[in-house]
C-alpha cells in the first residue's frame, strides 16, 4: 500500500478530514466472511475520492457505513469507527446524518416513493421537518444544480433512467450533505445519460462545496475529477490508497487480476508498454494520451488497417420491410430491411426506445412477423416448429433473471438440452464443461438468483452457448460487466462466429462495437437510420449523436490524432493502436 | 420473544407492501375466475376459489413473523384490488375481517407456529370469520337454504386451507431459495451460514 | 404509475379530503346491512352516482364504464341468492318462476335485488372515492389525518410504484421463457406451474427492489425525526364539513321515511324474520 501520509502529503491541514475510517469490519448476519475487514483511511474536505473494487469487495457496504444506514437501519455488526463531518455514524442520529451525508444508489428504479420530482425533493426534507415555506427554495436550487429545472412537475414514471439518477442526485443535494456518496450511479444508464450525469458531478466539484465519494466503474468521464483512489480487494480489504495515477501505475497486476475496469486509455498505455512503447507519465485522460501520443505520430504506420473484403455467404436472417404497432398503438417498427451474413458479428444500435428489441423479438419468432417478412437461415420463420427454433436460435436478455427458469445453475445450463431431447449423459458432459470453462462449476448447486451480477451473465450466455446456436442474440451483453467476464463472453461470442455462427449484439457500448463487430446496424425511432461497416458508423459523429451515443475514448483520441497526422485511418480499438503505432517491431 | 416486541422496520414494510399489492393484483383476474366458476359450477365450488383470498393473511406473516403482518398483508392487498374489482371498497371491509382473523389465529399460536397445517388452519379460521361476518351481515347469507348456508361456509374453508394456506407455503418456499428473504425469519431457519 | 379507476379532473368532489369521501363508505355500509328494502339502497345509490355527475365532474359514459363490471357480478349474485333462498315460514311458497328442477319464488326474488341493490349501493359509494381521488392522496391524507404511521403510508406508497414496473417485468419474462423453449400447453397441472414459474421471478425482483427501495428511504432521513413536517398539507375545509352534512342530512331523511313506512319489519341484520309482503 502506499504509505497514507505520502499520498496524501502536502494536502492534511488542520481541518477534521470529512470522512474518517477507522478499522471498519461489517459483517451481515447468516454470512461467515465479513463484508469489510479493517478499513482505515481518511478523506479531506473537497476532495473527490474513487472507490474501486471487484464485484462483492464491500463497496456498496461502505456506503452504507458513511451515513449510519449500518449499523442503525440495517442490523449488521460493525467494528471500528466512521466519523463523517464531525459524526460519529453509530450513534449521532440518522436525521442529523442525513443532513450530513446523501447517498444515490444504482438503481434508477428503487430509489423514489412518491409520484412527482418536486413531492420527491420534498420527501427529504419533509423528514428533517424543514419548515414548508423553506421547501420550494431548496428544491429550485437542487434542480437547477443537477440540469432539471424545467420538470419540477413531471411524474417520475415519465423520466429517463438518466434524469431519474440526476433527481436521486437532487433529492440529497436539497438536504444540504457535505459528503455525497453515490453508488455506481451510472450502472443502469447508457453512455449518453451517464455522461450528463458525470457533468453534472463535475459541477458540484467544481463548486467545491461538498466531498464528494464515488463508486463506479465507468471510469473515462471521470477521472479528470477524481483527486484519490481507494482500492478494494477481493474480502473487503483495503488494498492502496493513493492519487488515481500512483495507484493505477502501481496495481496493474490486482486491477487485471480482480478485473476492475480502469480508463481506456490507461488500459492502451499497458499495452503499449507491454510492446516496447513506454508511455510516462501514464495517461488518464484521453487529452493527456494525444498529448503523450503525439511524438509517436511521426512514425506511424500509414498502411494500416488493411481493408479485407469478407467472404460472400447467405443471410443467417433476413428481415423484409417489416413494421410493427404495439398494441398500444406505439408504431415501434417501420418498413425496416436488413440482411446478416452467416458468420458474422452484427451490432444493433440506436436510443432507447428505438425498436431494437422489438426488432430482435421478431427474429427469433417471440414476436410473429407477418408471412415472409423474416426468414431464417434461408426459410421462412413461419416454416419452423415453436419447438424446432430453440435448436436454431438463441436469445440472452438483458436482465438474466428473467430468463432463469430452474433452481440450480447446473439445471439452468442443462435445461435447453434436455428440452431438445439429448441422452443425460451427454448432457452432463456438456454442462459440466461449459460451467467450468465459465468458472461456474463450483457454483453448480446454487440458485440462479443468489449469483452476483457478473455469475449471472455468464450464467444466462453459457445456457444460450451450450446448445450451439446457429444465431445467438444479446441484448446489452457487456452492461454492468467487470472486465474479467466481459473478455471471457466476448472471447466465446468471436469461437462461435468462427465456427459460423452469426451474433446480433443490441448495445449502447460503442467500445463493444469497435472491438467485434464488422458491421452494424442504427435503429432510430424505428427506421433504420444506417447500415453498414462499423468504421463509418464511428467515423459519423452526426450519426452517433442521432443513435444517442458517445465515440468511446479510443475513438475520441483517434480523432484528435487524425487531425494531428493526414492520411492516418480513425484508430478505434486497442488493436488498430498496437498496429500503426508499429509497436513490437 | 424480543424479537416480535421490535418495532417494523423500513424493509419488512416495504416487503410486506409488495407482497400484498402483487397479490392484490393476482386477485383482480381472480374475481373474474370466481365469477366463472359460479356460472358453470354453481356457488359452492365459487365458495371454493374464494378461499383465495385469504391468502395475503398468510403469507405474509409466514416469512415475516411478526404482530400485525397478516392483518397488513391482507389489508394492503385489498388496498390495491379494491380500484379493479367490481365490489369496490367492499373488498377493504373483507380484508379487515379477514386479516383480522388471521392475525387473531396467529397471535393464539404465539406467532411461534408456522408448519403447513398451522397455516392451513389461519386460513381455514380466515375463511370462516369471512362467512360469519361478511357473508351473513352484507349478502344475507341466513335467508338462504341452511344446507347451502353449511355448504358454503365450509367449502369457503376448505377453499381457504388448501388455496391460501397451502399456495402460500408454495410460494413462499419457492421465495427462499432465491436469496431475496435471507433478511427474515422464514430465510434464517433453514439456510446455513454461507 | 397505476391510477385504478381516477380519473384526473378539477371539481368540488377532487377537492374534497380524501378521508372524507371515504369515510362515508362506514355509515353507508352500516345502514345498508340493516336494512332489506329495494327502496333504501336505490335511493344511495342515486345520491352518490347524482353527486359524482354533478359535483364531481365525471361524464355519464366514464360513469357508466365504472359501473359496467359490477354487471356480470351482480348478476352472479341476483341468481345464487334468489335460487338458494329458503323462506322459513310455515306458508307454502308462491312459485314465481318456474325453471323445472329449480323454482324461483317470488319472495326470493324480492329478497336477491335487495341483497343486490345492497351491494350495488356500497360499490357506488366506493366510486364517488375512487373515481375522484388519487390513490397517493388517499395514502398521504391517511397519514396526515388519519395518523397513520408515516413510514407505513410512505412504505406502501413507494411498493405501489412497482405496479407498472411488475406488468413489464411479466412480459419481459414471458418472452424469455417463449425464447427458451418453455413448453407452451399440456395437462391440467401445467397452466399452475407455469404461472409459478412467472411468479416466483417476478415476486423475487419485486422484494428484492422492496429492500433497495426502504435502504434509499431510510438513507433519506424517513421517520428519523419525531416531527415532520409536509409540503402539500391536505386539511379539511368547509367544503367537506357541507359535504358530510348533506349525506347525514340524506340519510336521515331516508331512514325516517323508512320509520315512517314502518321499520322494524325491514330490520334484518342476520336474515332474521321474513318480510311481510
Amino acid at each position: 500500500m502506499l504509505s497514507p501520509s505520502l499520498a496524501s502529503a502536502g494536502r492534511r491541514s488542520s481541518l477534521e478530514p470529512a470522512v474518517l475510517v477507522e478499522g471498519l469490519t461489517v459483517k451481515y448476519p447468516g454470512r461467515k466472511c465479513p463484508a469489510l475487514e479493517e478499513v482505515s483511511f481518511s478523506i479531506q474536505p473537497g476532495e473527490l475520492a474513487l472507490v474501486l473494487g471487484p464485484s462483492g469487495c464491500g463497496k456498496s457496504t461502505l456506503a452504507l457505513c458513511l451515513n449510519g444506514v449500518i449499523p442503525q437501519a440495517i442490523g449488521a455488526m460493525m467494528d471500528g469507527q466512521v466519523r463523517v463531518a464531525g459524526l460519529d455514524t453509530r450513534h449521532a442520529p440518522l436525521n442529523r446524518l442525513s443532513e450530513k451525508v446523501g447517498v444515490v444508489f444504482q438503481d434508477p428504479e428503487s430509489q423514489f416513493c412518491l409520484l412527482t420530482v418536486e413531492e420527491e425533493i420534498a420527501f427529504g426534507l419533509e423528514n428533517l421537518g424543514i419548515p414548508p415555506g423553506e421547501m420550494p427554495g431548496r428544491i429550485a436550487a437542487a434542480l437547477e444544480l443537477v440540469g432539471l429545472s424545467e420538470l419540477r412537475d413531471r411524474r417520475i414514471d415519465r423520466l429517463s433512467g438518466g434524469q431519474k439518477q440526476r433527481l436521486a442526485l437532487a433529492c440529497v443535494l436539497a438536504m444540504e450533505p457535505q459528503v455525497l456518496v453515490l453508488d455506481e450511479p451510472t450502472a443502469h444508464l447508457d453512455p449518453q445519460a451517464a455522461a450528463e450525469f458525470f457533468s453534472a458531478v463535475a459541477h458540484l466539484k467544481a463548486t467545491g462545496q461538498h466531498t464528494i465519494i464515488v463508486i463506479e466503474h465507468r471510469l473515462d468521464d471521470l477521472m479528470p475529477l477524481v483527486d484519490r483512489v481507494l482500492l478494494f480487494g477481493p474480502g473487503g480489504r483495503l488494498l492502496a490508497e493513493g492519487p488515481p495515477r500512483a495507484v493505477f501505475a502501481t496495481y496493474r497486476q490486482d486491477l487485471d487480476r480482480s478485473g476492475i475496469w480502469i480508463p481506456q486509455v490507461t488500459e492502451l498505455a499497458y499495452r503499449l508498454a507491454e510492446a516496447g512503447v513506454e508511455i510516462d507519465p501514464l495517461p488518464l485522460t484521453v487529452e493527456e494520451a494525444a498529448e503523450a501520443l503525439e511524438p509517436y505520430l511521426g512514425r506511424v504506420c500509414l498502411r494500416w488497417p488493411p481493408i479485407v473484403d469478407p467472404p460472400e455467404r447467405q443471410p443467417a436472417t433476413e428481415v423484409r420491410r417489416l413494421s410493427y404497432r404495439f398494441p398500444s398503438g406505439f408504431q415501434a417498427l417501420r418498413e425496416v430491411s436488413l440482411a446478416i451474413p452467416e458468420g458474422s458479428f452484427f451490432a444493433l444500435v440506436g436510443p432507447n426506445g428505438a425498436g431494437k428489441s422489438t426488432l430482435a423479438l421478431h427474429l427469433v419468432g417471440v414476436l410473429e412477423p407477418p408471412p415472409g417478412a423474416v426468414r431464417l437461415l434461408g426459410r421462412p420463420l413461419g416454416a419452423y416448429t415453436r419447438q424446432g427454433l430453440p435448436h436454431l436460435v438463441s436469445y440472452v436478455f438483458q436482465n438474466p433473471e428473467h430468463q432463469f427458469l430452474t433452481g440450480t445453475v447446473y439445471d439452468e445450463v442443462a435445461f435447453g438440452l434436455r428440452v431438445q431431447g439429448l441422452a443425460e449423459r451427454e448432457v452432463e458432459a456438456r454442462v459440466s464443461a461449459i460451467l467450468e470453462e465459465f468458472g461456474l462449476a463450483s457454483l453448480a448447486p446454487a440458485h440462479p438468483f443468489t449469483l452476483s451480477q457478473g455469475e449471472k451473465r455468464r450464467l444466462s450466455v453459457a445456457t444460450a452457448l451450450v446448445l450451439r446456436p446457429r444465431l445467438l442474440i444479446l441484448d446489452e451483453p457487456t452492461f454492468g460487466q467487470d472486465r474479467r467476464t466481459t473478455a471471457l463472453i466476448m472471447g466465446r461470442l468471436r469461437e462461435l462466429v468462427r465456427g459460423g455462427g452469426t451474433v446480433v449484439a443490441i448495445t449502447h457500448d460503442l467500445r463493444l462495437v469497435a472491438e467485434e463487430a464488422s458491421a452494424a446496424g442504427v435503429l432510430v425511432a424505428g427506421q433504420l437510420a444506417f447500415l453498414g461497416p462499423v468504421a463509418a458508423l464511428l467515423g459519423s459523429t452526426s450519426l452517433l449523436r442521432r443513435a444517442g451515443l458517445v465515440p468511446p475514448p479510443l475513438v475520441r483520441l483517434g480523432q484528435r490524432l487524425a487531425e494531428q497526422r493526414d492520411g492516418l485511418p480513425l484508430l478505434s480499438t486497442i488493436e488498430h493502436y498496437l498496429a500503426a503505432l508499429g509497436a513490437g517491431r | 420473544m424480543r424479537r416480535l416486541l421490535q418495532p417494523w422496520t423500513t424493509a419488512e414494510i416495504l416487503v410486506v407492501a409488495t407482497m400484498g399489492i402483487a397479490i392484490g393484483l393476482i386477485w383482480v383476474p381472480w374475481t373474474w375466475f370466481y365469477q366463472a366458476t359460479a356460472a358453470v359450477l354453481g356457488p359452492w365450488a365459487a365458495h371454493f376459489v374464494g378461499g383465495f383470498w385469504l391468502i395475503g393473511g398468510v403469507i405474509t406473516p409466514y416469512i415475516v413473523r411478526k404482530p400485525g403482518a397478516a392483518l397488513l398483508g391482507e389489508l394492503i392487498a385489498a388496498l390495491a384490488e379494491m380500484p379493479l374489482t367490481p365490489w369496490g371498497a367492499i373488498v377493504l371491509i373483507a380484508g379487515l375481517i379477514e386479516g383480522g382473523a388471521c392475525e387473531l389465529f396467529f397471535l393464539a399460536t404465539g406467532y411461534r407456529r408456522f408448519s403447513l397445517p398451522w397455516l392451513m388452519g389461519a386460513a381455514a379460521f380466515g375463511g370462516l370469520a369471512f362467512s360469519l361476518l361478511y357473508l351473513y351481515p352484507i349478502q344475507g347469507w341466513g335467508r338462504l337454504a341452511i344446507e347451502a348456508q353449511v355448504l358454503y361456509t365450509l367449502m369457503r374453508m376448505a377453499g381457504a386451507a388448501i388455496l391460501a394456506g397451502g399456495g402460500a407455503k408454495l410460494i413462499a418456499d419457492a421465495l427462499v431459495p432465491t436469496g431475496v428473504l435471507d433478511a427474515f425469519p422464514i430465510a434464517r431457519e433453514r439456510r446455513p451460514e454461507i | 404509475m397505476s391510477q385504478g379507476i381516477y380519473m384526473e379532473t378539477s371539481s368540488y368532489l377532487h377537492r374534497l379530503n380524501p378521508v372524507t369521501k371515504f369515510v362515508l363508505v362506514i355509515p353507508t355500509t352500516l345502514i345498508l346491512t340493516l336494512v332489506v328494502d329495494i327502496a333504501v339502497p336505490a335511493l344511495f345509490s342515486l345520491f352518490f352516482l347524482l353527486a359524482l355527475l354533478v359535483l364531481g365532474r365525471i361524464p355519464p359514459s366514464r360513469l357508466a364504464r365504472a359501473l359496467l363490471p359490477f354487471l356480470p357480478a351482480g348478476i352472479g349474485l341476483l341468481w345464487t341468492t334468489a335460487a338458494f333462498y329458503q323462506t322459513r315460514m310455515a306458508e307454502a311458497p308462491a312459485v314465481a318462476l318456474d325453471l323445472g328442477p329449480l323454482q324461483l319464488t317470488r319472495a326470493g326474488i324480492i329478497y336477491a335485488v335487495s341483497i343486490v341493490l345492497r351491494v350495488l349501493a356500497i360499490y357506488t359509494s366506493s366510486l364517488l372515492f375512487l373515481l375522484t381521488t388519487h390513490p397517493t392522496d388517499f395514502i398521504l391524507a391517511l397519514v396526515q389525518q388519519c395518523r397513520l404511521p408515516v413510514r407505513l403510508g410512505y412504505g406502501v406508497m413507494a411498493a405501489y410504484r412497482f405496479v407498472p414496473l411488475l406488468s413489464t417485468e411479466l412480459a419481459q419474462i414471458r418472452a424469455a421463457h417463449r425464447v427458451r423453449g418453455v413448453p407452451e400447453g399440456g395437462g391440467a397441472l401445467a397452466a399452475p406451474r407455469r404461472l409459478l414459474g412467472y411468479a416466483i421471478p417476478l415476486l423475487a425482483s419485486g422484494i428484492r427492489r422492496a429492500q433497495q427501495v426502504a435502504v434509499a428511504m431510510d438513507a433519506r432521513a424517513l421517520g428519523a425525526q419525531r416531527r415532520r413536517t409536509f409540503y402539500r398539507h391536505l386539511r379539511f375545509s368547509g367544503s367537506d364539513l357541507a359535504f358530510l352534512l348533506a349525506y347525514a342530512v340524506f340519510a336521515v331523511v331516508v331512514l325516517s321515511l323508512l320509520v315512517w313506512m314502518g321499520l322494524p319489519a325491514r330490520l334484518d341484520p342476520f336474515g332474521g324474520p321474513a318480510m311481510r309482503r
